[in-house]
C-alpha cells in the first residue's frame, strides 16, 4: 500500500518520446484498491476530519437557521434594494454555479479529449460539482420571496391557469440548473457504481454490506456490465459538453439579454464559461491539494495532474483576460456613452476596490503559473487558486453591482451595502459544502478505483496490444 | 477472502450433484482474454466474462453486439427538444398568451435554451435508465455472490463464469478445460434456492406502507382541488391574509358608536364635490332671494315637485311646509355652440333614445319592447315635444336628467355636467324641429332642404 | 525507452516517410501557377473595367483573402494546440497543417493592395477613411483614433508579422527537427506555443475588428473575433479533414492516417462547427433580445431583400446539415462522407464571411464573377505556396519523438 512519501516522485520532467506514468510507483490493481477503499472504510474518521466536519456542519445549521430567518422575515434582511436589486444571492449562485462546472468539464471533456490522467481526480471533481451546484441551487430557491410558490417556476398547472415565462432567461435557469444537477449526479452516480460494488464486496458490518449493497444494485462487473457502461459513460459524456457550455451560457444570458451597460454585452457566453471553468478548476485544486496529502493519494494524484489542472487555469485565465479587454475595447470603440462610462465607473467608481481585487486576482495572480516551479508546487497554487476564486466572486459582484448601481438614470443611483444576512449566509453555502464534501471522503470512494485501474501501466499495454 | 490456489484439485466427488455452473479465476487481463478465446473456439457461447475494469478487445472476443443506446438517447433528445418547443408554444403563446415587450408571441430563438436543455435532460434519463434495465439491474441476489473467491472481482481478479445451460457444457470437461486455459482456480457455482432469492418480506410491506403513504398527500391534494367546500381555506403560511385593519360592516370598539365605516363630519364636503355654481351644477339661478336654496335646492325632491307644478297641480303636500320650486336658470349657463350640440346628440343617443327614441317621442325599443310585453309597471315617457316639456326651463330639463322624475332614474352619476348641458341643448333643438318653419333655417341652408311628402 | 515493438514498425514508416516527396508535384505547381496568372489578369480587366470605382472588386478582393486567410490562420492555431497539448495522435497530420499554416505569407501579400488603396485615401469599402463622411458623425469622429489610414497599416503590418513569424517558425522548426531528430525542439515548439496561441488570439481579434467589423463603423459586438476565430478554425479543420481523408484511402498513405486518425479530426471538425453555431446563436439572441436600433440594424440588413435567404441557408447548411450527416460515429470514419460534408463546411464558411461583408457593399446579395475570379487567384496563389514550401521535403514530421505513437493509433 502506498503511503505518503517524504520525497514524491515527480513526473512532470519529461522526455517527449516517453509518456510518464499517471500511477507512480508500484502500483498494481489490488494496491489501488487497498489504497483507496480503505479510506471509506476506516472505522472511526481522523480526528482533523471529526473537528472540519464539526465547523462545516455548525456553519451548516447556521446557514439553515438564517435561511428560515429570511422565508419568516422577508427578503427585506439582504441589502437588495433600488437600485441594485440583485446583490449577492445571484452573486452567490452564479459563483458555485461557475465552480461545478470544472467537474462536468473532467468527468466529460477531458474523457472526450482521451486525457487518461483525470482518471484519479474525475471522481472528486464530480463530487465537487454536485455539492457545488447544491449550494447554488439553495440562492435562487430562497430569493424568489414566497418560497412556498416555488412550484409556479415550473410548467405545472396552478391555480392562477398560468404558466413560466419561457421568454425569460430566468426560466431557461431554472431548467438548464435542473438538468445540470441531474445528469451531473446521474453521471456522478453510474461512474461511482463499480467502486460502490468495490466497497460492498470489502465490507466488513452488515450495514455496511446492505448499504453499498442497494447502491451498487448488484454490479457484478460482467462484460455486458462494463460494456454498457462504457457506452453510457461516453454518450453521458457526450451530453453533458454542451449542457455544461450551455448552463453557464444561459447564466451568462440572464445579464447579457437586457440593455444595462456592462451587462448587454455579446462576449458574455464564452466569458462566462471560461470564467467557470476558470473558477472550477482553481476550487479542484485548493480541494486536491490538502487532500491528497491527508489522505495519501500522492502517486494516484501526482504532481503531474496538478501541473495539467494549474495549466488549464492558466489558459482560461487568459480567455477571461481577453473578454475584459475585449469588452473595454469595445466600449471606447461603440461610443455608446453609457458603455463607456460603466467601464470608467468600474476602475474609478465607488467599487473601484473590489474591481481592482477582481483584476489583480483574475489576470495577474494566474500569470504565477508561467513558471514551473510554481506550477509544480502544490501549496503555492493552493494560495494562487484561493485568490482565483476571490477573484472570481468578485467579478461576479462586480459585474452585478456596479452597473446596477450606477446606469442610465444619475438620479437613481445608489450604493449598494451587503447586510450580516447576505455575509453570513455565504459562508454558511460554505459549510454546506464542506459538510457534504467531508462525507463524500468518508463514505464514498474518492477516487474512480475502475478508470484508474484501467490507466495501469501494465493495463494500458494490454490495451494496446 | 479466498485466495487462488495454483495446484489443482481433484475434481469432486460430488459430480452428480446439480451445479448452476462453474466460475473459473484468472489473475490477469491477459490471461481472461487468452482464455475467453480459446473456449468459445471449444463451443463455449454462453460464458460470461467479469473483471474490475473493462477489458479492451474483450467485446470482439466475444462476438458481443453494439448495445442500442445511442438511439435511446437520440430518442430522449427528440422528444424533450420537441417537448421544449411545444411547452414554449402552447403555454405562451396559445393557452395564456404573454404581452411582452414587442417580443413575438411564439419564436424559435427564446425556446431554444429551454428545448436544448429538456432534449440533453431527457436523452440522460434514457442512457441512464436504458444502462441500468439493460444491464440487468437493480439485481441483487445473485448467485454468484454466494461464492466468496468472487469477491475479488471487483478488486484485482478476472472470472470466467459458464452456466450449466450452456450446450457445450459438462461439469468434469469444463471444469479440466477451464483449467487448461490458465485458470488459477475453479469453483461450482450453487444453484439458488427460490426461496432464498426473494426480497424478504419485511422489505417489501415497508416498501407497499411507504408507497401507500406517499401517495396520501397527492390524493389530498387532488380531492381538494376538485371538490367544493363551504369551509374557508386552510393558509399555512397566513402571509398577508389577516391583516390588522377593520373592514366595512364590522363593529369598532374604537369609537362611540361602535361602527367602523365613519360617517362623514357634519359640513365637509369631499374635494372636488364643492360644486358652487349652481346654475351648472344644478340648474338654478344662484342670485335668487333665498340664497339658502342655491345650495339646497335641485336635489331629488324637487324634481316632483317641480313637475307637479308646471302641470298646474298645486304644492298640497303638507301644511306648513316651506318646500319652495327651485328658481330654475333659462339660459344655458355654458356657451351653446355647433360642437355642444353634436355632443349632446352623440350623448342622447347613448343614454335617452333607447326609451325617449330617436326622435323625442317616447318611442325607444326599450318602451316598444317593454309596451309589447305588457309588463304594466311600465309608464310611456312623455313626448319630448310635448307643450308642458317644451315650455320648462333648460335649468328644470337639467334637473330632471339629472335627478330622474317619476319613473325615470337619475343620470347624474352616468352623465357629467357638461355632457347633461349637451343634451339639454340638442333636446332644445331637437324640440325646435317640430316648431320650426322655413323662415327659421339659414337662406344658404335652405335649397339644399326638400320637401318632405 | 521506446517499446520494443513498434521500433521496427516506425523505422519502416519513416523510411517510407521520406519517400513522401510530392511526386508529380512539378504538374501541380506549373497547374497553379498558370491559374493565378489567368486570374490575376482576369481581375486586373476587371479593376480596369469597372465601373463603380472599383468597389464591388474590393469588397469581392477582401472576401477572398480573408476566406485564405482565415484558413492558414486555423492552421497555425491548429499546430500551436497540438504542440502544447503534447498530442501525439496528430503528429503524421500535422506537417500539412504547417504547410498550410505557413502559406500565411500569400493572403498576407494580398493584403497589400487594400492597405496601398486606403493610404491612399480609398474610401469605397471603408468608409470612415472618407474624412466627408466621418465630419459632424459624432460616433465616427470619436473613433477616429482608431480607425484611420496610418494606424490602421501599422496595424495590419503587426498582425502579419505575427503570423508569418508564427507560421514560419513553427514549420521551419519542425523541418529542422527532421534532420536534428533533436527532442528538445518537440519542447521548444511546445513552449513556444503558448505566446503564440495568445499572439494569435488578439491579432485574429483585432484584425477582425479592423477589416471586417468596421466595415460598419457605427456597429460593434465584443463577440466578433470569437466569431470569425470559430470560422476559422472550422475551415481549416474541413481541409485537414479533406487532406486525412483522401489519404485514409490513398496507397501511399494509409499507414500514415488511419481510420482513428480521420475520426478524431472529424470530431474536432464537429465540435469547432458546434461551437460556430453557439457563437453565432448567442451574438444573434443577445442582439435579438435587447432590440436595441443600434445594434440590431447590421442584423436587420441581414434579414432583408433577399439577405434572409442567405442567413436561411447558413443556418441549414453550416449547422444544421453537417450536425445531422456527421453526429453517427460510422459517418465520421467514412471518407466519402466527411469530404462531402467539409466541402460543404468550405463553401460555407466563404458564404459566412459573405454574409459579413457584402451586406454593407450592396442592399441585396449579388455574386458573380468578379468574386468568383478573386477566390480562384486567392486559392490559387495560397496553394502555390503551400506546394512550393513543401516541395523537395517529408509530407510528415519523421524525427518527431511522438512518431511512433502516432502510427499506432488505435482505439478500440
Amino acid at each position: 500500500m502506498a503511503t505518503a512519501t517524504a520525497h514524491e516522485v515527480d513526473n512532470t520532467l519529461f522526455d517527449p518520446a516517453v509518456r510518464p506514468p499517471l500511477v507512480t510507483g508500484e502500483a498494481s490493481l489490488g494496491s489501488i484498491t487497498e489504497q483507496v477503499a480503505s479510506l471509506a472504510e476506516r472505522p472511526h474518521p481522523p480526528r482533523a476530519w471529526t473537528i472540519a466536519f464539526a465547523i462545516s456542519s455548525s456553519l451548516t445549521v447556521m446557514l439553515f437557521g438564517l435561511i428560515g430567518y429570511l422565508i419568516a422575515t422577508g427578503v427585506g434582511v439582504w441589502g437588495n434594494n433600488s437600485p441594485v436589486a440583485w446583490g449577492w444571492p445571484i452573486v452567490n449562485f452564479v459563483f458555485w454555479v461557475g465552480i461545478g462546472h470544472a467537474g462536468t468539464l473532467i468527468s466529460a471533456i477531458l474523457f472526450l479529449f482521451r486525457q487518461d490522467w483525470r482518471t484519479s481526480i474525475n471522481r472528486f471533481a464530480e463530487a465537487m460539482t454536485i455539492f457545488a451546484v447544491t449550494c447554488a441551487g439553495i440562492f435562487p430557491a430562497i430569493h424568489i420571496g414566497r418560497v412556498w410558490f416555488a412550484y409556479w417556476l415550473a410548467p405545472l398547472p396552478n391555480s392562477l391557469a398560468m404558466w413560466p415565462n419561457f421568454r425569460s432567461p430566468l426560466l431557461w435557469d431554472v431548467f438548464a440548473v435542473t438538468a445540470y444537477a441531474t445528469v451531473s449526479g446521474m453521471f456522478w452516480y453510474l461512474g461511482m457504481l463499480p467502486d460502490l460494488a468495490t466497497l460492498r464486496d470489502r465490507a466488513s458490518t452488515r450495514v455496511r454490506k446492505i448499504a453499498y449493497g442497494i447502491a451498487s444494485l448488484g454490479w457484478t462487473g460482467s462484460s455486458k456490465q462494463w460494456r454498457l457502461f462504457e457506452m453510457a459513460y461516453l454518450l453521458l459524456a457526450a451530453l453533458a459538453t454542451p449542457l455544461v457550455l450551455s448552463v453557464h451560457t444561459i447564466v451568462s444570458f440572464d445579464f447579457a439579454v437586457s440593455q444595462v451597460p456592462g451587462w448587454h454585452t455579446t462576449i458574455f457566453p464564452p466569458y462566462f464559461v471560461a470564467g467557470a471553468v476558470f473558477s472550477g478548476f482553481a476550487m479542484v485544486i485548493t480541494l486536491m491539494v490538502p487532500a491528497r496529502e491527508f489522505f495519501g493519494l500522492k502517486n494516484l494524484v501526482t504532481l503531474r495532474h496538478l501541473e495539467n489542472m494549474c495549466k488549464i487555469v492558466l489558459a482560461t485565465g487568459m480567455m477571461v483576460g481577453y473578454a475584459y479587454a475585449a469588452e473595454f475595447f469595445i466600449a471606447w470603440y461603440g461610443g455608446n456613452q453609457y458603455e463607456q462610462f460603466a467601464f470608467v465607473n468600474r476602475a474609478l467608481g465607488p467599487y473601484a476596490w473590489a474591481y481592482w481585487t477582481m483584476v489583480s486576482c483574475n489576470v495577474l495572480a494566474p500569470q504565477l503559473f508561467w513558471f514551473k516551479a510554481i506550477r509544480t508546487n502544490p501549496w503555492a497554487m493552493v494560495g494562487i487558486c484561493v485568490l482565483v476564486n476571490i477573484g472570481m466572486w468578485f467579478e461576479r459582484f462586480v459585474i452585478t453591482v456596479t452597473s446596477l448601481s450606477r446606469d442610465f438614470l444619475p438620479s437613481s443611483w445608489g450604493y449598494f451595502a451587503p447586510t450580516l444576512v447576505d455575509v453570513l449566509m455565504f459562508v454558511g453555502s460554505f459549510g454546506l459544502f464542506f459538510t457534504l464534501f467531508l462525507l463524500f471522503c468518508r463514505f464514498l470512494p474518492m477516487v474512480a478505483m475502475a478508470e484508474v485501474k484501467s490507466v495501469l501501466p501494465a493495463e494500458e499495454d494490454q490495451n494496446r496490444s | 477472502m479466498s485466495t487462488a490456489t495454483t495446484t489443482r484439485p481433484a475434481a469432486p466427488a460430488e459430480s452428480e450433484v446439480r451445479i448452476g455452473g462453474l466460475l473459473a479465476e484468472f489473475t490477469s487481463a491477459d490471461a481472461v482474454v487468452a482464455a475467453t478465446r480459446k473456449l468459445r473456439a471449444a463451443g463455449y457461447l454462453k460464458l460470461e466474462v467479469f473483471s474490475p475494469h473493462p477489458i479492451h478487445g474483450i467485446d470482439k472476443v466475444l462476438a458481443a453486439k453494439r448495445p442500442l443506446l445511442p438511439w435511446a438517447a437520440l430518442i430522449g433528445a427528440a422528444i424533450g427538444l420537441s417537448g421544449g418547443f411545444w411547452m414554449a408554444w402552447w403555454m405562451n403563446a396559445i393557452d395564456y398568451p404573454f404581452i411582452i415587450s414587442g417580443k413575438p408571441m411564439f419564436s424559435f430563438l427564446p425556446s431554444l435554451p429551454v428545448a436544448f436543455e429538456l432534449a440533453i435532460l431527457l436523452a440522460a434519463f434514457a442512457v441512464f435508465g436504458g444502462t441500468i434495465i439493460l444491464s440487468g439491474l437493480p439485481r441483487p441476489a445473485n448467485r454468484l455472490f454466494r461464492i466468496p473467491a468472487f469477491a475479488r472481482a471487483t478488486n484485482d481478479r478476472f472470472f470466467i463464469a459458464i452456466d450449466q445451460t450452456d450446450s457445450a457444457f459438462e461439469a468434469n470437461r469444463t471444469r479440466s478445460q477451464l483449467y487448461d486455459a490458465g485458470s488459477a482456480g475453479v469453483e461450482s457455482i450453487p444453484i439458488l434456492d427460490p426461496k432464498e432469492s426473494k426480497l424478504p418480506r419485511g422489505l417489501i410491506m415497508t416498501a407497499l406502507a411507504l408507497g401507500v403513504t406517499a401517495l396520501i398527500p397527492p390524493v389530498l391534494i387532488a380531492k381538494a382541488r376538485h371538490t367544493t367546500s363551504e369551509t374557508p381555506r386552510l393558509s399555512l403560511i397566513a402571509d398577508m391574509d389577516h391583516q390588522p385593519k377593520f373592514k366595512a360592516q364590522t363593529t369598532n370598539p374604537l369609537f362611540a358608536d361602535g361602527r367602523s365605516m365613519r360617517p362623514q363630519v357634519a359640513g365637509t364636503i369631499a374635494q372636488g364635490d364643492l360644486r358652487e355654481d349652481a346654475a351648472l351644477n344644478r340648474g338654478i339661478r344662484s342670485e335668487s332671494e333665498n340664497s339658502d336654496s342655491a345650495m339646497t335646492d335641485g336635489f331629488p325632491g324637487d324634481t316632483l315637485l317641480a313637475s307637479l307644478e308646471s302641470e298646474g297641480v298645486p304644492p298640497s303636500i303638507a301644511d306648513g311646509d316651506t318646500l319652495q320650486t327651485p328658481d330654475w336658470v333659462t339660459d344655458f349657463p355654458l356657451a351653446v355652440d355647433e360642437k355642444l350640440i353634436r355632443r349632446g346628440k352623440q350623448r342622447y343617443e347613448i343614454f335617452c333614445a333607447t326609451c325617449h327614441g330617436i326622435g323625442g317621442d317616447g318611442d325607444g325599443l326599450v318602451t316598444l319592447r317593454a309596451l309589447e310585453l305588457e309588463q304594466g309597471t311600465w309608464v310611456k315617457p312623455t313626448s319630448l315635444h310635448a307643450e308642458p316639456i317644451r315650455n320648462q326651463p333648460v335649468g328644470q330639463l337639467y334637473n330632471v336628467i339629472s335627478n330622474g322624475v317619476r319613473k325615470m332614474p337619475g343620470y347624474a352619476s352616468q352623465i357629467p355636467v357638461n355632457d347633461r348641458w349637451a343634451i339639454v341643448s340638442y333636446l332644445k333643438a331637437l324640440q325646435k324641429t317640430r316648431t320650426a318653419t322655413s323662415e327659421d333655417v339659414p337662406p344658404d341652408v335652405l335649397p339644399n332642404m326638400r320637401e318632405l311628402n | 525507452m521506446k517499446p520494443a515493438s513498434s521500433a521496427n514498425l516506425s523505422s519502416e514508416i519513416t523510411l517510407k516517410a521520406r519517400r513522401e516527396r510530392l511526386s508529380g508535384q512539378f504538374n501541380v505547381s506549373f497547374l497553379l501557377r498558370t491559374i493565378v496568372a489567368a486570374t490575376l489578369i482576369g481581375v486586373l480587366g476587371i479593376a480596369f473595367s469597372s465601373s463603380d470605382g472599383g468597389r464591388q472588386l474590393g469588397f469581392a478582393w477582401l472576401l477572398n483573402v480573408w476566406f485564405g486567410l482565415s484558413i492558414c490562420l486555423g492552421a497555425i492555431f491548429f499546430v500551436a494546440i497540438q504542440h502544447i497539448t503534447r498530442s501525439g495522435w496528430s503528429v503524421t497530420v500535422r506537417r500539412v497543417a504547417e504547410l498550410i499554416g505557413a502559406s500565411v505569407v500569400g493572403p498576407v501579400v494580398l493584403l497589400l493592395p487594400v492597405i496601398i488603396g486606403l493610404l491612399s485615401g480609398h474610401k469605397e469599402i471603408f468608409s470612415w477613411n472618407d474624412p466627408v463622411y466621418v465630419a459632424g458623425d459624432a460616433i465616427l469622429e470619436g473613433k477616429e483614433a482608431y480607425l484611420n489610414a496610418p494606424f490602421f497599416s501599422v496595424r495590419a503590418l503587426i498582425y502579419s508579422a505575427v503570423w508569418i513569424v508564427a507560421g514560419v517558425w513553427l514549420l521551419r522548426t519542425s523541418r529542422r527537427q527532421d534532420r536534428s531528430a533533436d527532442r528538445l525542439l518537440t519542447l521548444k515548439m511546445e513552449r513556444r506555443s503558448a505566446p503564440i496561441l495568445i499572439l494569435l488570439g488578439l491579432t485574429i481579434t483585432f484584425a477582425s475588428f479592423d477589416w471586417l467589423m468596421s466595415l460598419d463603423p457605427h456597429w460593434f459586438s465584443t463577440i466578433y473575433g470569437v466569431y470569425v476565430f470559430s470560422g476559422a478554425m472550422t475551415a481549416a479543420l474541413a481541409v485537414l479533414a479533406i487532406v486525412a481523408a483522401v489519404w485514409v484511402n490513398s496507397e501511399r498513405h494509409r499507414e500514415l492516417v488511419t481510420p482513428e486518425h480521420l475520426h478524431d479530426i472529424t470530431k474536432l471538425l464537429y465540435g469547432f462547427n458546434c461551437f460556430w453555431a453557439y457563437i453565432a446563436f448567442s451574438q444573434y439572441l443577445l442582439i435579438w433580445y435587447a432590440n436595441i436600433p443600434e445594434e440590431t440594424i447590421w442584423l436587420k440588413h441581414r434579414q432583408t431583400h433577399g439577405w434572409d435567404f442567405v442567413t436561411l441557408i447558413l443556418m441549414t447548411g453550416h449547422f444544421f446539415v453537417p450536425f445531422v450527416l456527421l453526429m453517427p460515429r460510422a459517418a465520421k470514419r467514412n471518407p466519402v462522407i466527411v469530404i462531402g460534408v467539409a466541402c460543404l463546411l468550405l463553401v460555407m464558411h466563404w458564404l459566412d464571411l459573405y454574409w459579413l461583408i457584402y451586406p454593407q457593399f450592396n442592399e441585396s446579395p449579388v455574386l458573380g464573377l468578379t468574386e468568383m475570379i478573386g477566390l480562384m487567384l486567392v486559392i490559387s496563389f495560397t496553394a502555390l505556396i503551400a506546394v512550393r514550401l513543401g516541395r523537395g521535403e517529408n509530407l510528415v514530421p519523421v524525427s518527431d519523438p511522438r512518431l511512433p505513437e502516432a502510427l499506432k493509433h488505435h482505439v478500440t
